[in-house]
């Protein structure tokens, strides 16, 4: 039987469906772990460069200090972590899971938001002031959702490096797709490693279309249409022109 | 940890059956002119390996034979084809996993038992000249450990007493342990063990070893001899239905040099050596950063005068 064939015998195989080991609650418990970070690292970093962003102090330092911070390799974090009496083995592995990932989840979001955040034109904003706009509602009204874009695609850059980089956790006695992963290696069986590496991948897909769904749901309805729409959106004869071969 | 070496044995096979050990034919063509023969010990890298080659050679030589260690040649796709060949005389080895590797990296039958790994072993290695002498004390493999209150209290002292509490106990091993052979499923089918729940740790480490100290779990897979059991005062519970290898440290030696007196050499200090002993070598060299040679040494004075 080729490979291909042992893959698709290994999906079709009930007892893999179901239990603690099964694929479904494994895919939770990623899904959860992987959430829970890329939330984690929207408030956190996300937060941080709203407010680095929105005052302009001290951001350059703050965003390369993030950005070094990707340096730190997440299996070594998860390791140290891993073996701190206070954070080993809690909640089922989950909280040193969790903070090693959201190290890994933060820089850039917050190096997005921040960029986005100083992106903004500056006669936007200051023509936001001019009409006595406080500094809190231009950050509401016209700051956030200029810098929108750019803040949700580094929440999509941090979702897609968490999902992939959450198979460590199996490390750590958290149980999740990294399990089959490790499993697999262990015992030699390349089948169910990289069955448990297409179901990651498969959720990477879900998260990236998902959050480019969720980007353009959140992007206000004049700012849609930049980039590949921009020649139509300039040209108004085109879809002039269209409409009136259709009628 | 058995298993994982001889998979990297394996991976290592293609590029072993290219690596000469041109260092070792010097020392090994050199015939003894007495009747004692000249004897080269060769070990794999692992630390053990190291100390066992180290201990034998201490009392070869007290022996009067004239002894050379050539320590950390590599894997066991290394070593096994230079004691075939005649490179090394003497090699540190355990039971099963050395016929696994004979047999194609392919772990079988006969290993699980020491009574019949031991002969399969010989009968592998016959054509090269080369035999394995009686096992040593001293066992290397999966062992499924409880506390010492858990064990006084429920008085076990096999795998089989777990019987009547498992269904009341948290098993903890590593993430693969709920469908490899050697781990749950194993316990479940040889032993007829269903436990409460399992808990994903990690390959019998530190991980592994708090959620047992914390009762997070009742009953944790670790390795015999990394020193773990003894340190934190586990007991291991005896494999009484042998569902792990029988993973004993071997003597495998070149039938040229397998004379009475080295024979007897051997057997006498392996008897002595027991699985705590080697766990305690093994942590001197793990953990205070001790080299195998000293250790070893410090030990054969304090067992063999």
């Amino acid at each position: 039987m080729s490979f291909v064939a042992h893959v698709f015998g290994w999906f079709t195989t009930a007892a893999n469906w179901t239990g603690p080991q099964g694929i479904p609650t494994l895919f939770w418990h990623q899904l959860e772990l992987s959430v829970a970070v890329v939330l984690g690292a929207i408030v956190l970093g996300g937060g941080l460069g709203v407010v680095l962003g929105h005052t302009g102090r001290g951001g350059l330092v703050a965003v390369n200090a993030a950005n070094a911070f990707r340096a730190v390799p997440t299996l070594a974090l998860l390791t140290l972590l891993a073996i701190q009496p206070a954070i080993s083995l809690k909640w089922n592995g989950f909280l040193a899971a969790w903070i090693a990932l959201t190290a890994l989840a933060i820089p850039p979001i917050l190096t997005n938001t921040y960029v986005g955040m100083r992106e903004v034109d500056a006669d936007v904003r200051d023509a936001a002031k001019a009409m006595g706009l406080t500094g809190g509602q231009v950050l509401r009204t016209v700051e956030a959702p200029l810098a929108l874009p750019f803040v949700m695609a580094g929440v999509r850059t941090a979702s897609i490096e968490v999902v992939a980089t959450s198979t460590l956790a199996a490390y750590v006695s958290y149980t999740d797709l990294g399990t089959y992963v490790i499993t697999g290696l262990n015992t030699n069986d390349s089948v169910v490693a990289f069955s448990g590496a297409l179901l990651v991948a498969a959720m990477a897909g879900m998260a990236t279309v998902s959050l480019s769904l969720l980007t353009r749901a959140l992007t206000p309805l004049p700012l849609r249409h930049r980039g590949r729409t921009d020649a139509l959106a300039r040209d108004p004869t085109v879809g002039r022109r269209a409409a009136t071969v259709n009628i | 940890m058995r298993f994982r070496r001889s998979l990297i044995s394996g991976v290592l096979a293609l590029a072993a059956a290219t690596v000469a050990v041109p260092a070792l034919t010097a020392g090994a063509s050199v015939s003894s002119s007495s009747s004692k023969p000249s004897i080269v010990i060769g070990s794999t890298n692992f630390e053990e390996q190291a100390i066992v080659s180290n201990i034998w050679a201490d009392v070869l030589k007290k022996a009067g034979y004239n002894v050379t260690v050539e320590p950390s040649l590599g894997t066991r796709a290394i070593v096994v084809p230079a004691i075939e060949k005649g490179q090394i005389d003497l090699e540190p080895d355990y039971a099963a996993s050395l016929l696994g590797f004979l047999h194609g990296g392919n772990p079988q039958p006969a290993g699980d038992i020491i009574t019949t790994a031991i002969p399969a072993d010989q009968k592998a290695l016959a054509s090269y000249g080369v035999t394995v002498l009686p096992a040593s004390k001293a066992l290397d493999t999966n062992v499924f450990a409880v506390t010492k209150a858990t064990a006084s209290k429920d008085h076990l002292t096999t795998i089989s007493s777990l019987k009547p509490y498992a269904s009341k106990l948290t098993l903890g091993g590593p993430p693969e342990c709920p469908t490899f052979a050697g781990c749950e499923p194993g316990l479940k089918k040889v032993y007829g063990l269903t436990f409460a729940g399992f808990k994903s740790l990690d390959e019998a480490g530190p991980l592994s070893v708090a959620a047992l100290k914390n009762g997070e779990v009742q009953v944790v897979e670790l390795f015999s001899s990394d020193g773990n059991v003894v340190s934190n005062n586990f007991v291991a519970l005896t494999d009484n239905k042998h569902l792990e290898g029988a993973d004993y440290i071997v003597p495998v030696i070149r039938k040229s040099v397998d004379t009475s007196g080295v024979a007897s050499v051997l057997t006498g200090i392996d008897a002595k050596l027991t699985t705590t002993a080697i766990s305690k070598l093994n942590l001197d060299v793990t953990s205070q950063q001790e080299q195998p040679a000293p250790v070893a040494q410090a030990w054969v004075k304090s067992v063999d005068g």
